[in-house]
């Protein structure tokens, strides 16, 4: 347990579980980085994977595709969030990995 | 102007009147990661400013200037260019000297002294070799002298900024011409984070 743990628990169950334009199962998919049912797919793989490329047209497609703009804005906080979350969960486990092995030596 | 309209335009009342009344007290209007924290606060901007709040001005054996530099090269690293802008902005004004984004490329010619290298070559080392490089760099950040905690702090920037560059990514955030940045990020550091619960509420 570090001291960051709790602020990111409550900004994960926020972005997750609070009432929305989108199911929460949606919103987990797009966080877990698999398919959500929905035409945003290609785009949150963008986000996750190569957000420096989204251009206008990427977020114009979504709209023309029936998605609403708080449907757009709580899967892209999913996908990003997901991202951000993976990275630091594999950096946090290694450094105890590395860490417990330390003390064992 | 963000590519959604609702993070310019969608925000409750006393947001709307905040946004109004910003540049008139703080000489320049509320940046795009300010918007999107005011829209729908129970869904982002109020866990998430409380963790940003903590993560980049909170207790930590980092300064304030040597996190925004953490946060400058991050971003640099996810090639965002609107949150590159800013945080050079704020890790200039933090450690008084000029940080430019050549510099977060070229780190090792740079000068930033052990703790700062051992930082880079940690995050450098998540990045690039994801199964092998954290726990490596991370071994030779404790090598160099960085605790455990300064390490789990560092990695707590990454974290924050590994989500906002995507936001500042797909939402197309912006801070205008040079005058802007530098405008925005002296209104970031002066501020250190802080919005008013209320707008949050």
């Amino acid at each position: 347990m570090h001291r960051h743990a709790d602020r990111i628990a409550a900004l994960q169950r926020a972005i997750l579980e609070t009432p929305g334009a989108t199911d929460r199962s949606e919103r987990l998919a797009a966080e877990a980085g698999q398919a959500t049912g929905t035409p945003a797919d290609a785009y949150l793989a963008k986000v996750r994977t190569e957000s420096y490329r989204i251009i206008d047209a990427d977020v114009d497609a979504l709209r023309t595709a029936g998605i609403p703009e708080d449907a757009i804005f709580e899967l892209t906080l999913a996908a990003a969030l997901g991202e951000a979350t993976r990275r630091f969960d594999r950096a946090v486990s290694m450094m105890t990995l590395e860490s417990t092995s330390g003390e064992r030596a | 102007m963000t590519r959604l309209g609702i993070l310019d335009h969608g925000h409750r009342r006393r947001a709307r009147v905040a946004m109004r009344l910003i540049p008139l007290v703080a000489g320049t209007g509320l940046d795009d990661v300010g918007k999107t924290s005011l829209y729908r606060p129970e869904l982002f901007g109020r866990p998430w400013l409380a963790l940003l709040r903590d993560v980049m001005v909170g207790p930590s054996d980092w300064s304030r200037g040597e996190r925004e530099l953490l946060a400058a090269f991050v971003s640099n690293r996810n090639r965002c260019p609107y949150c590159v802008g800013i945080h050079t902005g704020t890790a200039t004004i933090g450690l008084h000297r000029e940080v430019r984004p050549e510099l977060l490329d070229h780190w090792q010619e740079a000068d930033f002294g052990p703790r700062l290298e051992a930082a880079f070559t940690l995050l450098a080392g998540v990045r690039d070799d994801p199964d092998h490089g954290a726990a490596d760099a991370a071994a030779a950040a404790r090598a160099a002298g960085l605790s455990d905690s300064a390490i789990v702090d560092a990695y707590a920037v990454a974290f924050v900024f590994d989500l906002v560059n995507r936001l500042a990514d797909a939402f197309g955030y912006s801070f205008g011409d040079e005058a802007g940045r530098l405008a925005e990020a002296r209104a970031l550091y002066r501020l250190a984070y802080k919005v008013p619960g209320f707008l949050l509420g």
